[in-house]
């Protein structure tokens, strides 16, 4: 069943409407206002529609350590101001040292940035006034002040989009998790020996997924002096109601050596799948080897443990193991 | 479809929906002559406001700030 994968495209649709949005090229902007000049921009668009909104961002470039106050006018086509602002912005740097470490910071607050919706699509321009440029001392300096930006008419809401698609991968995973994650039932036994065997019912539409583990360890405070064994028997049978056999599973599998801190341990892990049709009481029984042969270190089975989900639903195919039909001979 | 699955994937089609219409419209947003003005940014002072359709300045521009802003780590102020 591969519907469900279909719905982590969901969270690309926004993602992908902020890459469209970043591809608008934008108009650019450059102003330099002095204390007697105020400075016009270039005569530019804004757009009324609902295709995004317009966006204006200015960045103004003043000294280090000091402060500004620019005013700015928003003129339509006849010149009338339609908007009238004031910026206050600061730039500051210095060095800091604590506890035997030191470093340089700057910080600053030059940006400056407008959204609106004009009235009626026109050409509209910015009047920059350079109100006031201090230094750090509350002296004022004699330097122009440059703005630069950019205008874009079909911006959109970037933080928006970005958590509209967090939060719709998130939902997504919940539906992957209940699609694929739900079973009608789940039995899980652990024993202390090589042989596990359960009765319980199962059946349905589905499959039934068996995850087999095991682990074996030396006995206290034995250390391994020979190769572990690198392949151990596997057997999987599955009787019906009936008493009947209807799988015989044998495989030779291979086993994991893991060390850690001194400690050494095999383990096998093992996943098969199987389609009952028809609902039933089955017994499963696995085994695998309890001891590994005595030539070579003497391990012991720790725990082998089964776990068993009926009607489990997979993304992809999966390869299932076949079921001999009710009454046929074994 | 069990019902959950379809209530969840109703919720991730609503919310990828919702979320991106109003990341591209913005009807919250300003438009030149509606009463008000547009959201303020950090450090900006309207010199005026909308009233009727018109953009009315304020009389009263006297600045209200303090300066350098920031902070920087520590000790280095």
């Amino acid at each position: 069943m591969r519907w469900p994968l279909l719905a982590l495209l969901l969270p690309l649709l926004p993602l992908s409407v902020l890459a469209l949005s970043a591809l608008e090229p934008p108009q650019r902007l450059v102003l330099v206002a002095t204390e007697e000049q105020p400075a016009r921009s270039e005569p530019f668009d804004l757009r009324d529609g609902w295709l995004g909104s317009p966006r204006i961002a200015l960045e103004a470039e003043i000294p280090d350590n000091s402060t500004v106050e620019l005013g700015v006018r928003l003129l339509d086509e006849a010149g009338r101001p339609v908007l009238e602002l004031f910026k206050d912005g600061w730039r500051e740097s210095g060095t800091w040292a604590e506890g035997g470490e030191s470093g340089s910071w700057q910080e600053r607050d030059t940006t400056l940035q407008l959204q609106l919706r004009p009235q009626t699509s026109g050409r509209f321009q910015l009047e920059v006034t350079l109100d006031e440029l201090l230094g750090v001392s509350g002296l004022p300096l004699q330097a122009p002040v440059t703005l630069r930006g950019t205008v874009r008419n079909h911006s959109v809401a970037a933080a928006l989009l970005l958590y509209t698609a967090a939060v719709s991968q998130a939902i997504v995973l919940c539906l992957l998790a209940a699609v694929y994650g739900a079973a009608r039932s789940r039995r899980r036994l652990r024993v202390e020996e090589g042989v596990a065997a359960l009765r319980l019912p199962l059946g349905g539409p589905g499959l039934v997924k068996l995850v087999v583990r095991a682990r074996w360890e030396l006995p206290d405070g034995a250390k391994p002096e020979h190769d572990p064994p690198a392949l151990a028997p596997f057997s999987l049978s599955l009787s019906d109601g009936a008493g009947q056999r209807r799988l015989d599973h044998q495989a030779t599998l291979k086993v994991c050596r893991h060390t850690n801190d001194g400690d050494s341990w095999l383990t096998l892990t093992q996943t098969h799948h199987l389609r009952l049709a028809e609902p039933g009481s089955y017994r499963l029984r696995v085994t695998v080897p309890e001891t590994f042969s005595p030539q070579g270190d003497p391990w012991e089975i720790e725990w082998l443990q089964l776990s068993v989900e009926d009607g489990v639903k997979t993304a992809f195919r999966v390869p299932l193991l076949p079921l001999r039909p009710r009454g046929a001979r074994a | 479809m069990p019902r959950e699955q379809a209530v969840i994937l109703l919720l991730a089609v609503g919310a990828v929906g919702v979320g991106t219409t109003a990341a591209i419209l913005q009807p919250a947003l300003f438009r030149l002559g509606q009463e008000g003005t547009p959201a303020s940014f950090s450090g900006v002072r309207y010199g005026g406001s909308y009233r009727a359709g018109r953009w009315v300045a304020a009389p009263d521009r006297s600045r209200a700030w303090s300066g350098f802003q920031g902070r920087g780590p520590g000790t280095a102020k």
